[in-house]
């Protein structure tokens, strides 16, 4: 029967040892007494560099706050979601990220100290930081680009077309007594010129509309509204508060297209018959919410996860709260609509 | 007969050239001047004084919008008429509020938009009537807790007749055999009331004559659906 007992200690002492994550015990006062392999690596001290250190050595600033605030959870009982994300500083100065949990050791009823377990997502957490950095990259990229080509049709494009066609009035006007057949001939040939530049002022207004750069947001918000109840029969609404301003031009484009964005979701995905568009101007920030009453959906848990149910739209959207200095949030259930707010330091 | 003094501003000279050429082989148009960015056309709109300005939206730096306000600002009996590729009626209405009497879209046709020039310059409608209800419509929402910008003059009964009807859309033709007057008595009630208001064209004495609470919404038509 000792000798079973014995055994499974050392089973678990040799667990311990060769865990791939890090594993460490501290006294009540923060000193270590116990580590194991993956927390030397992951320090980058040997363990016996470690023993009898305080993680305070580890851990400063914001990292020590949060640990501080764990201890008090742990203590009163309240509530600690875990795994929680820490970071610690290793042995060249650099910062690790690690997944935590911490739970209490109890010995004879009494506490003794806390126990720990980590894994290191430095690596995720910089793979993660890349890609959205990517995703903004892109995101301006295509503003940019869009704006050029618009602009392009606008500058290049457009002034030949319109002035062939002030040629043709030229030229109609100035003959007289011509044949029927050659007016007719001109008149179709107006008729051509005008459908070519509609077809350019169109290819513009989807790249950029207009009357965002020369309006504003607000009567661009109003603009799409109409639009979505002329063609669409969803009837859309724009409601302000506060004191309506002027905001910074990259800032009025990342808002209208998270709208933009929002609308069509609700019109492909939504089956709402309202919608509401508020824009809050506030001292410091201003909060754009558009919400619908269609069916709504069970929304992942984190935004993020969007790109693999198909809905990279939300995830655009994200990026471009983010983008913005703010937050993108999505409250939906099912049969309640969905809201889709952001709110923006400008 | 007194010429209709115009101010070209389009940063194409292409297209400013052309329309050159059709104002100036007009009866009764002149052109002063050109001009191919925002700021140039308020300096020159300042210097001359034109009774219309043909504007482009889009110019490099201060925008055809923007110009058209500070133009309102210095010289409020100058007219201007935007010249823009889009007709979309909330479009429209940004330009109006930003003082455009009327738009020309830039593949008009010769003929309107001499009529359009001329129709401004004797106080007719340039506008439908969908637009100016709209346009009326956003105004009562900004008049609230903003007072009217200057204070006009008092109209006469007959002025505030002739108002009214211009509200309907009806054009100066109508109103004269509606009150049983010539179209030049129409004309000159038409320039009276614009000089009591201080504005310079049917749209804003419209506009101004409702903030002023001559016109009440239920007399502007709802028109066609837009």
């Amino acid at each position: 029967m000792e000798g079973r007992l014995r055994l499974t200690e050392r089973n678990y002492r040799y667990l311990f040892d060769n865990a791939s994550d890090a594993m460490w015990v501290q006294d009540m006062d923060g000193n270590i007494v116990d580590v194991n392999r993956a927390c030397a690596k992951l320090t980058g001290f040997t363990r016996e560099e470690l023993l009898g250190k305080n993680v305070r050595y580890f851990i400063a600033g914001d990292s020590l706050e949060l640990a501080r605030e764990v201890r008090r959870r742990l203590l009163t009982g309240e509530e600690m979601p875990q795994p929680y994300e820490q970071r610690l500083r290793r042995k060249d100065g650099t910062i690790a990220t690690m997944m935590m949990s911490t739970s209490p050791v109890v010995i004879d009823g009494e506490l003794r100290g806390f126990q720990h377990v980590a894994r290191d997502v430095t690596e995720e957490k910089h793979m993660e930081e890349n890609m959205r950095f990517y995703v903004q990259q892109i995101t301006r990229a295509q503003e940019d680009e869009r704006r050029r080509i618009a602009r392009e049709l606008h500058d290049e494009s457009s002034p030949p077309l319109i002035l062939l066609v002030h040629e043709v009035d030229a030229l109609a006007s100035s003959l007289h007594g011509i044949p029927a057949a050659i007016k007719n001939r001109l008149e179709n040939l107006r008729g051509r010129a005008v459908e070519a530049l509609e077809g350019l002022r169109r290819c513009a207004q989807d790249l950029r509309p207009r009357i965002l750069d020369d309006l504003g947001l607000v009567p661009a918000l109003e603009w799409m509204a109409d639009n979505m109840t002329r063609d669409y029969g969803i009837e859309a609404r724009v409601r302000l508060s506060g004191e309506e301003r002027k905001l910074p031009e990259e800032a009025q484009v990342l808002l209208f297209r998270i709208a933009q964005e929002a609308l069509s979701n609700i019109r492909r995905h939504a089956e709402a018959s309202k919608v509401l568009i508020t824009l809050d101007f506030h001292e410091e920030s201003v909060r754009l919410a558009v919400r619908d009453n269609g069916h709504g959906f069970r929304r992942p848990k984190i935004i993020g996860d969007l790109a693999g149910t198909g809905r990279l739209g939300l995830l655009g959207m994200q990026e471009r709260a983010r983008l913005l200095g703010g937050s993108l949030t999505i409250r939906s259930a099912p049969g309640r609509g969905t809201t889709v707010e952001v709110e923006a330091p400008v | 007969m007194v010429k209709t003094r115009i101010l070209l501003a389009d940063d194409h000279a292409v297209v400013r050239e052309g329309m050159r050429d059709l104002l100036d082989r007009e009866k009764g148009f002149e052109v002063v001047g050109e001009a191919s960015d925002g700021e140039e056309a308020i300096r020159l709109a300042i210097e001359f004084r034109p009774d219309v300005v043909l504007m482009d939206i889009v110019m490099p730096g201060l925008s055809g919008i923007e110009a058209t306000r500070q133009i309102k600002e210095a010289a409020p009996r100058t007219n201007v008429l935007i010249l823009t590729a889009y007709s979309d009626i909330r479009y429209v209405v940004g330009l109006l509020e930003a003082g455009a009497c009327g738009y020309l879209l830039k593949s008009a046709r010769r003929s309107e938009i001499i009529e359009a020039i001329r129709a401004v310059q004797s106080g007719e409608s340039v506008l439908a009537p969908e637009v100016t209800r709209k346009l009326l419509e956003r105004a009562v929402g900004a008049a609230r807790g903003q007072a009217s910008s200057g204070r006009a003059e008092v109209l006469s009964a007959r002025e505030h007749e002739v108002l009214r009807l211009a509200a309907k859309g009806m054009s100066n033709k109508a109103i004269a055999s509606t009150l049983l007057v010539s179209v030049r008595t129409v004309k000159a009630h038409l320039t009276s009331i614009f000089n009591k208001l201080g504005v310079g064209c049917r749209t804003e004495a419209i506009t101004k004559g409702f903030q002023e609470g001559y016109i009440t919404l239920d007399e502007v038509p709802s028109g066609e659906t837009y």
